[in-house]
């Protein structure tokens, strides 16, 4: 506790220095760090937002190698919330967090900032190698501190259908799989440590019905999952688990309202996004968690996702092709999004996925197959808080392509466009530095006996990691690769797929997982 | 109003921050060599940024800042090949900042995604790291106003480079008399030369009893030296008027900027001003 008596004796020297009269005192901001093996590491120095209800107050201070930082004079605020960035010298962001609730920067006031690694988690089910049967895999992670190429190897505990963040805390869903693949059985909540990943033991509560999504509070009280069946609210102190409604609720995002309110936002009977016509029958659901009001629907339509930022919520319409806001009464469109919604000329996109961080949406558009091109996936970024102004802009776009090889000749290889891309998970982490993205596509080639390629249908999973700063990819991994091969007697018999440039994948087979879930500490979405 | 506090408990302050924060809180020269450079990913955006950004500089602070075009005359034509070469890592940058004296690089970096994003960062030319970085992300078609490019440089850079100094040498033909600047006691002449934040007014007072007192009121320019020759006379109690004035106003003399050097390499590493109602924001992480 050094430091503290440092702090005790620079606010005194305030008192006796320049001008002691008018001085309004010293402030402590403390970063809380886990403590282990997971600290943030090779940070040089800090970066602060302070938000204000007049405007954000930026601050950046080099950090001595104690730990300790000097932000300088700041005006006082009643209300502030508080962000902080760990940078390397590079000034890649190697440890973020931020203040759940607003608080008083006033004199002799101690702020603490719990801050993690930015790491993007993976779990879902996968096959055992020895049979093919289906399991629940660990969860694997992606350390974006560190740099290292996603490989599967890095993982956590021994099985998680999803794993859910609630601001610096981490928890893993884990549920039994059954022979065809289905999650089943009561899913189980267990906290994994983000000092070293270890998983302590499962909460109390349990859920039914196979659980499809989940998001938690900032402060890290309360976890809401969805499963096939109903919605859940979990006390992360008492281990409860609470059923908030009845129902399929596939999207689900938390959102603290002005006063206060915890509330769930969440897609009940969420459509496939790719039927064909566009299926307009999700609801949009308003949930209160602490709040004494009764879950209720708010909007029928094409709803795909859902997304919170700063106190409100936000959702896509893959029918509409539009990004709105949803309150407790209803719902109100933002802006309609560039090819898509039924005014577009074809190939019509579908917006599929959200995520809202510091008044910048995401949004994530799939396309469908048009001639020669395959099944395309692309991002965009549009601003929520001033809507009325400027075009949603697009960030990345990739038709998606596999190419596969002949086990033992992989000079033989054949290249498969995507019948369809799907957006599964996107979500914003440290604070805006990473964007990453999930999609699953579907391919299939019909034989061609010339060349000896078989009858093919494939499926893929794949993670994606955008710096958004620069635009590059910092992750691509493609954690799942699987197909069925009609072979005839003169096709090649043995198939594997193979690697593109840039992207990563499982060190060996029984590493892939599919991708049920995936998250950051701190994540937005 | 807090009451002083007593002599010992000072240098147990000065203790305090020498040990507990001793980069943070030690202010770089604030005359130091700058040199802005310009690095672009594949974007035509913002033309002529690292120029305002330079222009920024050389107004609102009393760095060396060299722009481009300076940079280049000094390091050669190859200085663009060379920031292309570096993509924007810091230990090369820094190199080219070695090659041309400067204490620091500032690098603009433009690209796009989407948005235009604008990128700023401070980079230490002898400890070849980022020291500090601002970015932000532009609509596609705009530009940053002046308040927006003075903001983006004010978080880039410690206060201390935006707090500009005059100084004031007050020369009194008596000793003992008493000298006050902006209501602020400054001892008994004589007295060392003042640095003071400019550019600002302040009011001079020389005072000795028996004398009649020396008054004026002078505009400290950033950087500048003001000279004030207060001349005291025996007090003569009818129509003394009639004479301070006059004396005080022949007795300013502006030296003009170029004779800080020595008050800027001798100033205090405080916390900067104090008294103006904020809050002295420290942090640590454990």
């Amino acid at each position: 506790m050094r430091w503290l008596g440092a702090l005790a004796l620079l606010g005194a020297c305030g008192g006796s220095g320049h001008a002691p009269t008018a001085d309004a005192g010293p402030v402590s901001l403390v970063l809380d760090i886990p403590n282990g093996p997971l600290d943030p590491q090779g940070y040089t120095s800090v970066e602060i937002v302070l938000h204000e209800p007049a405007g954000d107050v930026t601050r950046t201070a080099s950090v001595d190698s104690n730990g300790n930082f000097d932000l300088d004079r700041i005006d006082p605020s009643n209300s502030v919330s508080v962000e902080a960035t760990l940078r390397n010298a590079s000034g890649a962001a190697v440890g973020y967090g931020r203040t759940a609730v607003s608080s008083a920067l006033a004199a002799g006031a101690q702020i603490t900032v719990p801050v993690r690694r930015p790491i993007a988690y993976i779990a879902g089910t996968g096959k055992k190698p020895t049979d093919n049967s289906p399991t629940v895999e660990p969860a694997t992670f992606s350390d974006l501190s560190s740099g290292a190429a996603l490989d599967g190897t890095a993982q956590v505990g021994t099985s998680a259908a999803l794993v859910v963040a609630a601001g610096p805390s981490l928890y893993a869903v884990a549920q039994a799989v059954d022979a065809n693949g289905a999650l089943t059985g009561p899913a189980q909540i267990l906290p994994i440590s983000t000092a070293d990943h270890s998983m302590g033991s499962a909460l109390q509560g349990s859920m039914t019905g196979a659980v499809i999504d989940g998001a938690g509070s900032d402060d890290g009280s309360t976890l809401v999952i969805g499963t096939t069946t109903e919605l859940f609210a979990v006390d992360t102190a008492s281990g409860a688990a609470r059923v908030l409604t009845d129902g399929s609720f596939a999207r689900v995002a938390v959102v603290v309202t002005g006063g206060g309110e915890l509330d769930a936002v969440a897609i009940k009977n969420r459509a496939s996004t790719t039927a064909t016509p566009c299926a307009a029958t999700a609801e949009l659901w308003w949930v209160p968690i602490t709040g004494g009001a009764a879950p209720h629907m708010v909007a029928t339509g094409g709803f795909a996702d859902v997304a919170a930022d700063r106190g409100h919520a936000y959702y896509v319409d893959a029918c509409k092709g539009e990004l709105g806001e949803v309150t407790a009464a209803a719902v109100q469109m933002l802006r309609t999004l560039p090819g898509t919604g039924p005014s577009a000329s074809p190939p019509v996109g579908r917006p599929t996925a959200l995520a809202v961080s510091s008044g910048q949406a995401y949004i994530g558009v799939e396309l469908p197959p048009v001639n020669a091109t395959p099944a395309t996936s692309s991002l965009l970024v549009a601003s929520i808080t001033d809507p009325g102004t400027g075009a949603a802009r697009p960030l990345w776009t990739v038709a998606a392509q596999q190419v596969i090889q002949v086990t033992g000749l992989t000079e033989v290889q054949r290249l498969l466009g995507a019948s369809a891309v799907v957006f599964n998970h996107l979500e914003v982490g440290a604070g805006g530095d990473y964007v990453a993205l999930t999609t699953s596509a579907q391919f299939h080639g019909d034989e061609i006996a010339e060349a000896g390629f078989p009858d093919t249908t494939m499926d893929t999973e794949e993670l994606w990691v955008f710096a958004a700063a620069t635009g590059g990819v910092v992750q691509r991994y493609r954690s799942w690769c699987s197909g069925s091969f009609l072979a005839g007697a003169g096709d090649f018999q043995q198939w594997q797929c193979a690697a593109a440039a840039s992207q990563s994948v499982p060190a060996s087979g029984a590493l892939g997982h599919h991708v049920g879930s995936m998250t950051f500490l701190f994540g937005k979405k | 109003m807090r009451p002083a506090l007593p002599s010992v408990l000072s240098w147990l302050c000065v203790a305090a921050v020498i040990a507990a924060a001793p980069r943070a809180s030690a202010d770089p020269d604030p005359r130091r060599k700058i040199s802005v450079l310009e690095y672009r990913a594949g974007s035509s955006a913002l033309s002529g940024i690292a120029a305002r950004v330079t222009a920024t500089l050389s107004r609102k602070t009393s760095l060396g800042v060299l722009g481009q075009d300076q940079t280049r005359a000094m390091y050669g034509d190859q200085l663009d090949r060379a920031l292309v070469r570096c993509a924007g890592e810091a230990g090369c940058v820094a190199r080219i900042g070695q090659k041309v004296g400067a204490a620091e690089v500032i690098l603009v970096g433009v690209s796009e995604l989407g948005d235009v994003i604008l990128t700023m960062q401070r980079i230490d030319v002898a400890g070849h790291e980022v020291t500090g970085r601002v970015a932000d992300s532009l609509a596609a078609g705009t530009t940053p106003t002046e308040a927006q490019m003075l903001g983006y440089v004010n978080r880039l850079l410690p206060p201390s480079d935006f707090l500009r100094f005059g100084v004031i040498d007050i020369v009194a033909n008596l000793t003992g008399a008493a000298v006050t600047v902006g209501g602020t006691s400054r001892g008994l002449t004589p007295i060392e030369a003042l640095k003071l934040p400019a550019p600002a007014s302040y009011d001079i007072r020389v005072d000795k009893p028996g004398y009649l007192p020396f008054a004026t009121r002078i505009a400290l320019p950033p950087d500048g030296e003001i000279k004030v020759e207060a001349e005291l006379a025996r007090r003569a109690p009818e129509a003394w008027y009639q004479h301070w004035y006059v004396v005080a106003a022949a007795g300013v003399v502006v030296a003009g900027a170029g004779g800080t050097a020595l008050y800027f390499a001798t100033r205090s590493t405080g916390a900067g001003p104090s008294g103006d109602g904020t809050l002295h924001v420290t942090g640590s992480i454990h």
